[in-house]
């Protein structure tokens, strides 16, 4: 196959990603069009098997199993709770609530592996208790885009649980590498939101808390990070597999909801269900066609041609990965993250293989990338869904996002060109 | 009538979708007591897990197609918020382009219906044409509301031209 008919399959999935089709379809498309230009047709049907196959992976099972466990603890009463117990710990300093933002989106991320459900479930209550205290909407909304980001870097995580999946790398060791990356985002994102407050005289929270609720909000907290505690613990100790770990992190947020808060019905559940199939399919089933992608790409020789094109990058790991992140940024400004994983990993792997890279390190610093893709104008997934909740124009948010996407940036940098900070931690346990 | 029918439709394969989640959170559950408690329960077949995976994957994205709720990048709507009738034609454009798949994969999925026929699953030993049903019928279902989607465009075409 010519460099020119690759050139070629590739404009044309662009050009229909573009157009407006489903990526999955997108994706199909060109690759019935790479099986025609390879002279496989006669074997064409391999893409539906392969998307047969591609969708039975007992990994990704995780996926509606993580889903359906930050849903349950939206709907259980967790999210306000966890919201009140960062106000007690973080409340206090300059710009309090956008602290509490943070906060809370970094403690809600122990539970979900979704940014999405972190933006639509933390993000409702978030927005109206800035905008109550005398924040600026437009800034409310902003840092709940952006403090949404950390959700898939702090484990646990869909994106790991894809991309552990499609390279072999530990689903476990990568939620342990994304721990320090995500506690930055959190800092660098408190950082920023220090001085605009400080610029703004934004309030504090003047609270003073009696003993009895200090206890009484600490312990909700620690409820809420027990499901963290139990899919780290369980995976590392052996006791269950990373897909398992969601099921018992899915029984944990029955039990908090149903006995504990008392905030669930049984007929939330229903819609609960039917709302965490509707997420997960969207996901599984692009991974599913990705399967057949990736064959009509080793069909190509794609990751055997980009080697050779590159030449002597794969000499220089550093601009490599500098390369990478460029083009992870850039294809985030109009697609969403799972869509670029799924197109972008099988090229990368051979690759980064060849330079050297340690993959955890690349899973967790594209991770980390393309959560920055979703805040990032024209297409951002977080971008809709916060001017959703607060009936904000997007153009309203991405004016007062800038600061935090620098604050994400800078820690993207940290994480690319010092891999040890990503991989001290999965090292430290499993060495 | 039509709709009517449509929507009870729709609504036994939302259950069957809901069910299939539903079971697939219980039997992994299962799963992972039965380590605990072998004389209790026993492991679940990866067949079984397959079955729910499966259905649960093809017949959601049939539903989501109904709904047109698939990932997609919708710079172009954006940009075309004003120009009704070119946004149509493109919607239009965008119908036949997933209707194409949709043939191939129905094309495709029906031959590995029929080789299924006559196999059997590995563990439980259970006819395979189980596991590989949901292929042709949601790639049909999808076909189905793809068309109700293309004809919906090209009545709202014709109604704005005459109108």
């Amino acid at each position: 196959m010519s460099f020119l008919d690759i050139t070629l399959v590739f404009s044309v999935l662009f050009g229909l990603l573009i157009l407006g089709v489903p990526v999955a379809f997108s994706i199909g498309l060109s690759s019935l069009l790479a099986f025609y230009l390879s002279d496989a047709w006669q074997i064409v049907s391999v893409i539906t098997q392969r998307m047969y196959s591609g969708a039975l992976s007992f990994i990704l099972l995780a996926v509606p199993f993580y889903i359906f466990a930050g849903f349950l603890m939206n709907a259980g009463g967790m999210t306000r709770r966890i919201t009140e117990f960062a106000q007690m710990l973080v409340g206090r300093f300059t710009g309090g609530l956008g602290h509490v933002n943070v906060l809370a989106s970094m403690l809600f991320a122990g539970m979900s592996g979704s940014s999405v459900a972190d933006a639509s479930g933390l993000g409702s209550v978030e927005i109206e208790m800035m905008t109550n205290a005398g924040y600026n909407k437009r800034f409310s909304a902003a840092i709940t885009a952006a403090s949404a980001t950390i959700g898939p870097v702090v484990p646990p995580s869909i994106p790991f649980v894809i991309y552990g999946a499609m390279t072999g790398v530990s689903v476990g060791g990568l939620f342990l590498g994304g721990f320090t990356p995500g506690v930055l985002m959190g800092i660098a994102l408190m950082v920023a939101v220090y001085f605009i407050s400080r610029k703004r005289n934004y309030p504090k929270v003047v609270k003073k808390y009696k003993i009895k609720e200090m206890v009484l909000l600490t312990l909700n907290g620690l409820l809420g990070m027990g499901s963290i505690v139990i899919i780290i613990g369980g995976i590392l100790s052996g006791i269950f597999t990373p897909t398992e770990a969601g099921v018992v992190a899915c029984l944990y947020a029955l039990f908090i909801g149903f006995f504990v808060f008392r905030e669930l019905k049984i007929k939330d559940l229903i819609r609960i269900l039917w709302e965490t199939a509707q997420s997960s399919v969207r996901i599984l089933f692009i991974i599913a066609v990705a399967s057949a992608y990736s064959y009509a790409l080793t069909l190509m020789r794609v990751p055997e041609i980009i080697s050779s094109a590159l030449g002597n990058l794969i000499y220089h790991p550093y601009l490599l990965l500098f390369i990478i992140n460029l083009i992870l940024l850039l294809l985030g400004c109009f697609m969403e993250t799972i869509s670029i994983m799924l197109l972008v990993v099988p090229i990368l792997i051979p690759i980064a293989r060849q330079a050297g890279i340690d993959l955890l390190h690349l899973g967790v610093m594209m991770t980390l990338n393309l959560m920055i893709g979703q805040i990032t104008p024209p297409v951002g997934v977080l971008l809709y869904s916060v001017a959703s909740v607060s009936k904000l124009s997007l153009q309203d948010i991405i004016t007062e996002l800038w600061p935090y996407i620098i604050a994400l940036l800078c820690v993207l940098f940290v994480t690319t060109y010092l891999p040890s900070f990503t991989l001290w931690l999965p090292k430290l346990v499993s060495p | 009538m039509f709709q009517k029918i449509e929507k009870i439709s729709f609504n036994i394969m939302k259950g069957i979708t809901v069910f299939c989640l539903f079971g697939l959170i219980v039997l992994v559950a299962i799963q992972v007591f039965s380590r605990f408690l072998p004389a209790l329960l026993k492991p679940v077949p990866d067949d079984i897990l397959n079955l729910f995976d499966v259905w649960m994957i093809f017949l959601g994205t049939a539903l989501l197609l109904r709904n047109y709720e698939h990932i997609r990048v919708e710079l172009l709507d954006t940009m075309l918020r004003n120009k009704d009738n070119i946004r149509k034609f493109l919607n239009l454009t965008i119908q036949i382009l997933i209707l194409m798949f949709l043939v191939f994969m129905t094309k495709s999925g029906v031959e590995l219906y029929r080789a299924s026929l006559t196999r059997l699953t590995p563990m439980l030993l259970l006819p395979q044409r189980w596991w590989y049903l949901p292929l042709p019928l949601s790639s049909i279902l999808m076909i189905f509301y793809t068309i109700v989607r293309m004809l919906r465009i090209i009545i709202s075409i014709i109604r704005k031209e005459e109108g």
